[in-house]
């Protein structure tokens, strides 16, 4: 019986495992960009000449200039360890299709991703998470069945689909919301801090622009998410039926705790871990929508910024892209691990 | 003295695939203030269904009979607001395993104080002291320290203790303990017991003991009810049932506990036979196909449990015990 | 939630296995998704017989709402929506059949090597699948079908890279849980082969898991081919896949019926799948989901 219960947080242990998590993760980081790199590989052409287009045909030391300094003509594992070079430096490269830097054209896009996507995400945790305990709480009785028919629904669902009906009934017939873009043509954003239109927005004080961002925002948000409330709520039902015949919950209600207490802080703080695994994965569903709906409300995002480079094969762009990709894997992993921690405490000791 | 806790034929089905199951056959028993009450049997006997049917935490689509009687509201028939402040406040209950009770996620003050505020309306800091001194009681060492750690930091026989002293937390008058020991080392077994019967001293706190465990019985419990097949077979003082078994299942019972002076190559006895579900009842006395003393009406007659002198009830209309000394 | 649970849950023996999947047809839910998956294949097969015009056939009717002649209406090439959205099946499922089964195969076997063998084999296994779940489904495949060039062929093979590794992860778990089972350790201990083992003993607890899986990704292989061609790197047209029309809906917005009919042939069949999928988890797994029978208590 050692006296001094109290584990200083975080514990050694976990911090230990954190840190192997992280180097786990951006290690996997570096072997996505490395895939990635190979994959621009495969295309076949000369890529200083799509790079510097007409002046490629005119202006030869041009073109050795680029090979140079890409490395075009070395072995392959050099090319990348160059590469890296660069971007140590910042430097991603020029697009071949905006004729900017990657670096400009990731500062602009991803803002605008990670607004619907943030906005995505917390919906669908919102009705999901409620739906799923609703589901669990009623099992087996007709909310139950009804919801599972919907979450079903939610997850055969095609994104593209959903956004195509969804902008054509609430815009196109009922007028609810706006049609496309961030914003309303004569709308100007607010001073950028962020580059998210709505933070901004309430930053500055401006509010018709919050209300005006808000509502372009809210409907590829709502599409968005169709697919992780179906997810969510059949995550959330089975990891709430998992636990609610546990003997502590019985324990909980044999204290004369109202059911409601018993189901909201017992029974969901024992359920979140499988939620927020899950979380992990709405992530990355939301990033593949926003691939899909991104066009099709004239949303500009990352999304359709990845779409055109791999269609065009923008190599710099492709692989600032794909280290997007690879930093929020990192980023998304490495807090579901804290989240992990924090929840259950019995992980700290893992 | 009037009863604490008076029931009269509780009867208890339970819904399963084949459709509504007898678990509970017409039980009726009384606990004292101040008493331990036992209640032995084997699993499947229906012990542990009796006493969450007084605390309504049966099942979705139980079916409850009968009346259990306690200061002067019957709890089988309360609606959920008012079964609320019996649990917990009036009629508290301990788990059998200690190592599932506990909620891993959430500290243990946070455990023994959520209950304290939600009936007795304690002030958070009143609440914490009142924690740490629940803890002192049931020696937790380090108490103050104690509330901020999580149940996996604690072995076996401390989260027992903690969920005892969760248990009493609102002073209740009935403290439930369903094989409070059974999960434990028996080392650890008789620390609990110990303490147990310290609280119920300085309290005089009622306390229902569930066990299969005749030794365990035989150290703590003043009455002494035996359960076979969701009724009881026998019921008196835990010392006179133990010295003197009347119905043959109790004895067997008895009979098949290893005694530690025996001879090395004494047989281990046991019951033949093993004890019917639920779904398979034998008709008549629900013992008889395992009982030496069965008697053609055994197999007919069910056995009505009655008073054989000496506050004993049995219920063996054959009683062939009953010449032995 | 892990490997090791599963074991006990999956300890079935093939005679069992039967009656348990026989219960999953009794699920009102299965049953709707066995009647739509199997009006489907029906118009897949016979869709010769059905569609009343040539799904390639040009005329001057273009862009007419849906009518009695068009029951879904004309396209920008006058060609029949109704006819273009049933031969459509022709693609779609056939594919993700194929798909599904090539990825079982695939996956299945590095999966069970990985977990038999262990050491470097079942580590090399792992980052690879670790690498491919790193991507975002659609990011992986529109960079191989990017890479390889946009055809409905190179689709298929970038879904097939983006499926493999489930099935992997999951006969390699269960391979290693097993094969530490009590009840195999027996066998092997009477004196079975390890492949008569793996064949007898494991097998049937592997198929049932990953059947499941399969079901359920029958519908994700629609979905995902229908997204890669929905934004051209799969079907070319004029090829009537339902993807593709639902982007060439996109850009004729006020013709609603262009887009939205080829997208709710794509829901109905993905439904159909993961109404089965979901059933059949149920029956031989019914606590975890949405099973009908209540649980003994």
């Amino acid at each position: 019986m050692k006296p001094g219960w109290r584990l200083p947080l975080p514990s050694r242990p976990f911090v230990r495992f954190l840190a192997r998590r992280l180097a786990a993760l951006i290690l996997l980081g570096v072997g996505i960009t490395f895939v990635a790199f190979v994959l621009t590989e495969m295309v076949p052409g000369d890529p200083a000449a799509a790079n510097l287009g007409q002046r490629a045909i005119a202006d030869p030391a041009a073109v050795q200039a680029f090979r140079e300094k890409y490395g075009l003509d070395k072995p392959l594992p050099v090319q990348y360890v160059l590469y890296l070079e660069h971007l140590a430096q910042g430097d991603l490269g020029l697009s071949e299709q905006t004729h900017r830097a990657v670096r400009t054209d990731l500062a602009e896009y991803i803002p605008a991703t990670a607004e619907l996507a943030v906005t995505s995400i917390l919906i669908a945790f919102a009705l999901g998470i409620t739906l799923g305990v609703l589901s669990a709480v009623r099992r087996n009785k007709l909310t139950d069945q009804v919801l599972r028919v919907i979450s079903l629904g939610g997850i055969s669902m095609p994104t593209f689909w959903l956004a195509l009906v969804a902008l054509y009934v609430f815009f196109f017939k009922l007028g609810w919301v706006p049609g496309s873009g961030r914003l309303d043509p004569g709308v100007l954003p607010a001073p950028h801090v962020t580059g998210m239109y709505t933070v901004d927005a309430l930053l500055a004080g401006q509010f018709d622009v919050l209300g005006n961002a808000l509502q372009h925002l809210i409907l590829p948000a709502c599409v968005l998410a169709a697919y992780n409330i179906g997810l969510l709520t059949r995550f959330t039902r089975s990891a709430v039926l998992e636990v609610i015949n546990n003997d502590y919950i019985q324990a909980a209600r044999a204290k004369g705790l109202p059911e409601h207490t018993v189901i909201l802080r017992h029974v969901l703080r024992a359920a979140l871990p499988p939620i927020i695994t899950v979380g992990g994965l709405a992530f990355a569903n939301v990033m593949t929508g926003t691939v899909l709906v991104e066009s099709i409300f004239a949303w500009p995002g990352i999304g359709q910024y990845a779409f055109h480079s791999a269609t065009t094969l923008d190599l710099p762009a492709i692989m600032g892209v794909s280290l997007f990709v690879a930093v929020v894997y990192i980023v998304v992993n490495f807090t579901v691990d804290i989240l992990y921690g924090i929840v259950d405490p019995r992980m700290r000791l893992a | 003295m009037k009863s604490l806790l008076s029931v009269q034929g509780l009867r208890v089905q339970l819904p399963t695939a084949s459709g509504l199951v007898t678990v509970l056959d017409g039980v009726d028993y009384e606990v004292e203030p101040g008493q331990v009450f036992g209640i032995a049997g084997e699993s499947g006997s229906g012990k542990t269904i009796s006493v969450l049917a007084l605390l309504g935490l049966l099942p979705e689509g139980a079916v409850v009979e009968g009346s259990a009687s306690y200061a002067g509201s019957d709890l089988l028939h309360l609606g959920r607001r008012a079964m609320r402040d019996v649990r917990g406040k009036e009629i508290a209950m301990v788990f059998q395993d200690p190592l599932t009770s506990l909620h891993p996620m959430m500290t243990v003050g946070r455990q023994l104080t959520e209950h304290l505020v939600y009936h007795l309306g304690l002030k958070a800091s009143d609440a914490r002291d009142r924690a740490i001194e629940l803890l002192e009681e049931v020696r937790i060492p380090d108490p103050a320290g104690a509330l901020h750690a999580f149940p996996h930091q604690f072995s076996g026989g401390m989260r027992q203790r903690i969920a005892i002293a969760i248990a009493l937390a609102c002073r209740p008058r009935i403290l439930i303990a369903d094989e409070p020991t059974t999960a434990l080392d028996v080392t650890v077994q008789a620390g609990i017991l110990r303490l147990l019967d310290r609280l119920r001293q300085q309290s005089g706190l009622s306390v229902i003991m569930i066990t299969h465990d005749l030794g365990v019985m035989s150290s703590v419990a003043d009455w002494l009810t035996v359960m076979y097949a969701g009724r009881i077979v026998e019921s008196g003082s835990t010392a006179d049932v133990l010295r003197r078994p009347r119905h043959p299942y109790t004895a067997g019972l008895l009979a098949a506990l290893p005694h530690p002076e025996a001879a090395e190559d004494a047989p281990l006895l046991s019951i033949p036979g093993s004890p019917p579900s639920p779904q398979a009842r034998p008709a008549g006395c629900a013992f008889h196909p395992r009982c030496q003393y069965a008697v053609a009406s055994c197999a007919t007659d069910v056995p009505e449990l009655i008073g054989a002198g000496d506050s004993r009830r049995l219920a063996c209309p054959v009683d062939p015990l009953l010449v032995r000394a | 939630m892990s490997a090791q649970q599963l074991p006990l849950r999956f300890r079935i023996s093939l005679r069992r296995r039967a009656g348990t999947i026989g219960s999953a047809w009794q699920q009102p839910l299965a049953i709707v998704g066995m009647v739509l998956a199997g009006a489907w294949i029906l118009v897949a097969i016979f869709v010769p017989l059905i569609a009343p015009y040539d799904p390639l056939a040009q005329s001057s009717h273009l862009l007419l709402a849906p009518s009695s002649t068009h029951l879904f209406g004309t396209d920008e090439l006058g060609r029949d929506v109704f006819s273009r959205v049933l031969w459509g099946s022709r693609l779609s499922l056939p594919l993700a059949f194929l798909l599904v089964s090539a990825a079982v195969l695939i996956g299945g076997t590095l999966g069970g090597i990985a977990g038999y063998f262990g050491g470097l084999v079942d580590e090399v296994v792992m980052r690879a699948t670790d690498l491919v779940f790193a991507f975002p489904t659609i990011i992986l495949a529109m960079a191989v079908t990017a890479a390889l060039g946009p055809s409905l062929r190179n689709a298929v093979l970038a879904v097939l890279i983006v499926f493999w590794p489930s099935y992997a992860r999951v006969v390699r778990g269960l391979v290693q849980s097993l094969g530490q089972a009590d009840y195999v350790s027996a066998t092997r201990l009477l004196g079975a082969s390890s492949a008569r083992a793996l064949v007898v003993d494991v097998l049937p607890n592997v198929a049932g898991p990953v059947l499941v899986l399969a079901t359920l990704d029958l519908g994700n292989a629609v979905l995902l081919l229908a997204s890669l061609s929905f934004l051209g790197l799969g079907s070319q047209p004029p090829t009537p896949e339902w993807g593709s029309m639902v982007n060439t809906g996109t850009q004729f917005f006020e013709r609603w019926w262009m887009g939205t009919f080829p997208g709710f042939a794509i829901l109905s069949v993905v439904l159909a799948f993961n109404f089965l999928g979901d059933s059949l988890r149920d029956a031989l797994d019914p606590r975890s989901s949405w099973a009908v029978r209540e649980r003994k208590p």
